[in-house]
């Protein structure tokens, strides 16, 4: 298996990166792949809160923490790393990647790379699309309407819509469904992964009384998000199978537009 | 040691007695001297709370009232728990049970799940017995044709066998004259049962008696043939 980055982020804030990128470690955990994560809220750090052991905050600006997430992709024992972007920071992050030569990487297929690009409602993020075209031609690149937060993407037009999408053909889409507020508000209390509370489980493995109908929407939700991340095939992608040939792929942009 | 168990007593459609099968339950287990929790889902008459006070109100279309329903059912409290869900509550209560995983988590934990299911003989009524029959097989689907409470009569076997197979509980026609009694906020089937009133008249005693014994009756099988099957020696 080659290393794998596989880079969530959006120009907007509030769309639930973070969000996208805890289930995404969730998954990569319940199919036993090993994962480190980079969060780059510098110096905050959303992720870390929820996945401590596993998780570095990182500058993406500086040119150290690049080396650190970088430099270090076919060394890490973890073979897939993800990079949570804070907010504004995407198209840097990519122009980033391009400077230093790992798009040419990917290119070359030292490495697979997977963007989720996680949209708002506004016709903001339609924008970004043009933005990071020029730089994920190698990459399997994914739009991702994240529900979650009960965003309605009211104000997309769908010509201007279908106008954007034909810059990038060959995107795929993930649809992240709502979770109920008061088990998403739980989890955040909590500060826990999905999965650790779906368990009703503490981080240190105790026994975490939870209700269990908050539960059992979180899991019912996690389980609706797995379900996306395998039609898209991710599993295979992160293996480097081109996304582009995969029988996964989304068309639906294609022969709507 | 009992295993915990939760009694949901249903049906898609209204008036053929879900409540006085649910008050029938609540009796029953006093009568057998175990404490038991009743829970209403109806919230504009609240049935339950009528003869039990202790009843506890939940709005199944909120969060706060699934939790308080669904996580209580799978707690060990050693209270049986006892549901009277309302036909306008039915559809709701089944999908957010299977939207949160309930009766899987209810195998699991080795709570016990009875769904007394009332029949009419409708469509609807046979389709929804049919899908839960199908769609939770670790429930044990009770049939129950509860005459003295609907006023129905007694269902055509043709019928009868379109429900799915499995357990099943009468509640006998009443007489007009008893089914006052009965309905008689003040009466409880328990009280009756331990000390039946001295000023009742001896017919109508008998009459109670010979009503309520069976239904009595029948639930000790029920529960009987639930113990056996879930018996090591056997």
């Amino acid at each position: 298996m080659k290393p794998a980055l596989i880079v969530v982020g959006a120009d907007k804030g509030g769309v639930g990166k973070t969000t996208v990128s805890r289930a995404l470690l969730d998954y990569l955990a319940a199919r036993n792949v090993l994962t480190r994560a980079f969060d780059t809220e510098y110096p905050r750090g959303t992720l870390k809160r929820f996945y401590p052991a596993v998780t570095d905050v990182v500058d993406v600006t500086s040119t150290a923490d690049q080396m650190k997430m970088l430099d270090t992709l076919t060394s890490a024992g973890q073979k897939v790393t993800v990079v949570d972007v804070r907010a504004g920071q995407l198209a840097t992050t990519l122009k980033a990647l391009r400077d230093i030569g790992f798009l040419d990487g990917v290119r070359n297929g030292d490495f697979s790379f997977v963007l989720l690009h996680v949209l708002g409602s506004s016709i903001a993020s339609l924008d970004e699309i043009s933005e990071t075209a020029p730089f994920v031609n190698d990459a399997s690149y994914f739009l991702v309407k994240n529900f979650i937060n009960d965003t309605q993407f009211f104000e997309w037009d769908p010509q201007t819509y279908a106008s954007y999408f034909r810059k990038v053909r060959h995107a795929g889409e993930i649809t992240i469904p709502k979770l109920n507020e008061m088990a998403y508000e739980q989890v955040e209390l909590a500060a826990m992964p999905f999965a650790s509370f779906i368990g009703d489980q503490k981080t240190d493995g105790q026994p975490s009384p939870h209700s269990f109908v908050l539960r059992g929407y979180a899991r019912t939700w996690m389980r609706q998000v797995s379900a996306e991340f395998d039609r898209i095939g991710l599993l295979g992608l992160i293996d480097g199978k081109d996304f582009s040939k995969a029988e996964q792929r989304d068309d639906r942009f294609g022969e709507q537009y | 040691m009992r295993s915990p168990r939760a009694f949901i007593s249903c049906s898609p459609l209204g008036r053929v007695g879900v409540s006085s099968t649910a008050r029938l339950l609540m009796d029953y287990f006093a009568y057998t001297g175990r404490d038991a929790l009743a829970f209403d889902t109806d919230l504009h008459e609240r049935p339950m709370a009528l003869r039990f006070p202790d009843s506890a109100p939940i709005d199944i279309g909120s969060v706060h009232g699934q939790i308080a329903l669904f996580d209580r059912m799978l707690a060990d409290d050693g209270l049986l728990k006892i549901v009277d869900v309302s036909n306008r509550c039915f559809e709701a209560f089944f999908a957010v049970s299977d939207k949160i995983g309930f009766f899987d988590e209810a195998e699991r934990r080795g709570v016990e799940i009875f769904a007394l299911f009332h029949v009419d003989g409708s469509d609807g009524s046979i389709r929804a017995a049919r899908r839960i029959a199908a769609q939770w097989p670790g429930v044990e689907l009770v049939i129950v044709e509860n005459i003295g409470a609907s006023g129905l009569g007694e269902l055509d076997p043709d019928l009868r066998d379109l429900y799915p197979a499995g357990s099943s509980l009468l509640v006998r026609a009443l007489d007009p004259v008893l089914r006052k009694v009965v309905e008689d906020r003040d009466f409880s089937c328990f009280d009756f049962m331990i000390e039946p009133p001295e000023d009742m008249s001896i017919v109508v005693r008998a009459a109670l008696r010979a009503w309520i014994g069976p239904v009595f009756e029948q639930l000790k099988v029920l529960e009987l043939r639930m113990a056996l099957r879930g018996s090591a020696f056997l």
